[in-house]
């Protein structure tokens, strides 16, 4: 009952344009008020202690490691390499896109992040080509949802802290799955593109590779620093993320040089506007949440799935379905930190793996950020083309369906997500 | 009314000026500690509690700074989809919401800088007073709650029709509208 109540505060306050982070926040302040009992006098410190995990604070580093790499040619330099290597094959530029959102997801941390640094440039230049929008803004929308799934990944990094596990196991288990579902994508690619008529074209010389992956080798080079650093064990998840940003800024800077001085304080700015945003929400979610552990209702929800005897396979699908709804209104940390503690015990007590869960949780939330009305990568490609949300929505739909395909296999091959511990 | 928004300007670039030395220093900390464990071989015991509490104070900044750009997500589809004047009234309705958690926060922000100051902990490593540390809660939830107070008042004073032209409060729009100068 005490839940229905809450649920539908929460839900009530969204609907009504109150911000999620306020929303959560203040739904935790009137429960702990009025259903525990319990002082609201600690609130404002529980606020400031939500924050206080050195594991969280790889959130803003790889934000602005991103920042300083979306400014500068980083972005541009991808997209030359992956073109050398896919460019020629049939929807070549729609592939190249597909490739740089998954190099560049793993460099970046952020869906909406991959969307604007690949999208700004290649959605105009594959219009041009000739292309049509589904080929130009939906592939690129949906592959931006790589950002989280292949490491580094706010989300996985929000998981890890919810649930206390290795975020460093979490961003390796997230590299197959991901490369899977890159290579789906860009099948898709290939059969549409071959059903519109487009041909093959020539591929690039190997000297012409060479160059480019010679160009953008500093860039690729962060992805060694963040996967070798953390599983060397030379850094922490969140050290490497402090590395990985003041590299990033000596790339962009120094190396590239298409950084301006001038615009440094900027590119800081937007990056702490975009990660204090992230952690108010996150702050808040947990509020939440230490509402939810003193009213017990984590416990409470896992005895009744656990003792209506469901099923691993029922059970997985069920919460595939209540993430993918919760996706479409909420943001990929609130509902992580919210739904996480709820879904997790069962999960263990069904003997589903917990990295295996956190990858399921961040495919869920790739397809949230690409679902109606709230999602952050279709108001990225709203901003960049114009459109409307629903005919951006439009455009992604086989691509979508092709996440949705790789959420599954993700979700009942356990071993997609776990073979890579078995080479390392 | 003049007064107000000087007031505002100055206050936008003293969040804006904080948010970026907080950001800085947080990853120069961090920086600084690798290096030292591997070039100098002694790590700094306190920097990792130094990083998360400047981002702490970063996010507690850039927060109250967001409520000015309306960079918070939200979810404003169906409040934009009512008739102007019910539009208004549950606008007038959620800004209150808002006003009211913010200025609660920072009375309980109050009180905890109190607390701590009277009983003199400090922090672990860095012993620091904890009094110190919490100040950015009711300072910055002060500042929110002003800026959305003149929000309210902005929202009174605009009729129903103006309301659901605005645009929406989504990432990247107001990021752009947040950095121009």
């Amino acid at each position: 009952m005490i839940t229905l109540v809450v649920a539908g505060l929460l839900f009530f306050m969204i609907a009504i344009d109150v911000p999620i982070a306020v929303a959560l926040g203040m739904t935790a302040v009137v429960s702990i008020y009025y259903f525990a009992g319990l002082p609201v006098m600690a609130i404002a410190q529980k606020l400031f202690t939500a924050l206080d995990k050195f594991a969280l604070m790889a959130i803003p580093f790889f934000v602005l490691a991103g920042a300083f790499l979306s400014e500068g040619g980083t972005a541009k330099r991808i997209i030359k390499f992956a073109h050398t290597m896919v460019g020629h094959l049939p929807g070549g530029l729609t592939m190249t896109s597909i490739l740089a959102c998954a190099i560049f997801a793993a460099v970046s941390g952020s869906g909406p992040a991959t969307v604007a640094a690949i999208g700004s440039i290649m959605i105009p230049a594959i219009r041009e080509a000739g292309y049509n929008d589904t080929f130009a803004i939906g592939s690129i929308t949906t592959a931006g949802s790589l950002g989280i799934l292949i490491p580094p990944s706010i989300v996985l990094i929000v998981y890890g802290v919810t649930v206390d596990q290795s975020i460093g196991d979490l961003f390796l288990a997230g590299v197959v799955p991901g490369i899977v579902i890159t290579g789906m994508l860009m099948t898709l690619t290939y059969v549409m593109a071959r059903k519109a008529g487009f041909k093959k074209q020539k591929p690039a010389p190997a000297k012409e590779k060479l160059k480019a992956l010679a160009d953008s080798f500093w860039a690729l080079m962060l992805i060694v620093i963040i996967i070798g650093g953390i599983y060397s064990g030379m850094f922490t998840p969140t050290e490497a993320a402090a590395v990985s940003a003041v590299y990033a800024f000596i790339v962009a800077k120094f190396i590239y040089r298409d950084l301006e001085w001038k615009r440094v304080p900027e590119v800081i700015l937007k990056a702490s506007a975009t990660s204090a945003m992230i952690l108010f929400i996150i702050a808040n979610a947990m509020l939440f949440a230490y509402f939810l552990t003193i009213e017990q209702i984590p416990q409470y929800l896992s005895n009744l799935i656990i003792n209506a005897h469901v099923s691993k396979i029922l059970f997985l699908a069920g919460v595939n379905i209540l993430l993918i709804i919760f996706g479409a209104f909420m943001e990929p940390s609130s509902i992580v930190m919210v739904t996480a503690p709820l879904f997790f015990p069962v999960a263990v007590h069904l003997g589903v793996n917990p990295i295996q869960l956190g990858i399921i949780y961040t495919i869920n939330m790739g397809l949230g950020e690409i679902t109606p009305p709230v999602g952050l990568n279709l108001f990225v490609a709203m901003g960049i083309t114009g459109k409307s949300i629903e005919y951006i929505t439009k455009t992604t739909l086989p691509w979508f369906f092709t996440y949705l395909v790789g959420l599954l296999l993700a979700t009942y091959i356990p071993q997609l997500s776990l073979i890579i511990f078995k080479v390392f | 009314m003049d007064a107000i928004k000087k007031f505002d300007e100055w206050l936008g670039r003293v969040d804006k000026f904080l948010m970026i030395v907080l950001a800085v220093a947080a990853t120069l900390t961090a920086f600084v500690n690798v290096v030292a464990r591997y070039v100098f071989k002694s790590s700094l015991v306190w920097a990792s509690e130094l990083t998360t509490y400047l981002f702490i104070w970063m996010t507690f900044f850039g927060a109250s700074y967001g409520f000015e750009v309306g960079m918070h997500m939200s979810f404003d589809a169906i409040v934009k989809a009512l008739p102007a004047k019910l539009c208004k009234a549950v606008t007038i309705l959620s800004t209150l919401i808002v006003l009211f958690f913010l200025i609660m926060l920072t009375i309980w922000g109050v009180n905890l800088v109190r607390f701590d100051y009277m009983t003199g902990q400090v922090s672990i490593n860095l012993r620091i007073p904890f009094w110190i540390i919490y100040l950015a809660v009711p300072i910055t939830m002060a500042t929110a709650s002003w800026r959305v107070f003149v929000k309210l008042i902005e929202v009174i004073m605009t009729p129903g029709e103006k309301l659901k032209m605005r645009p929406s409060s989504e990432l990247e729009g107001a990021q752009e509208g947040g950095t121009a100068e």
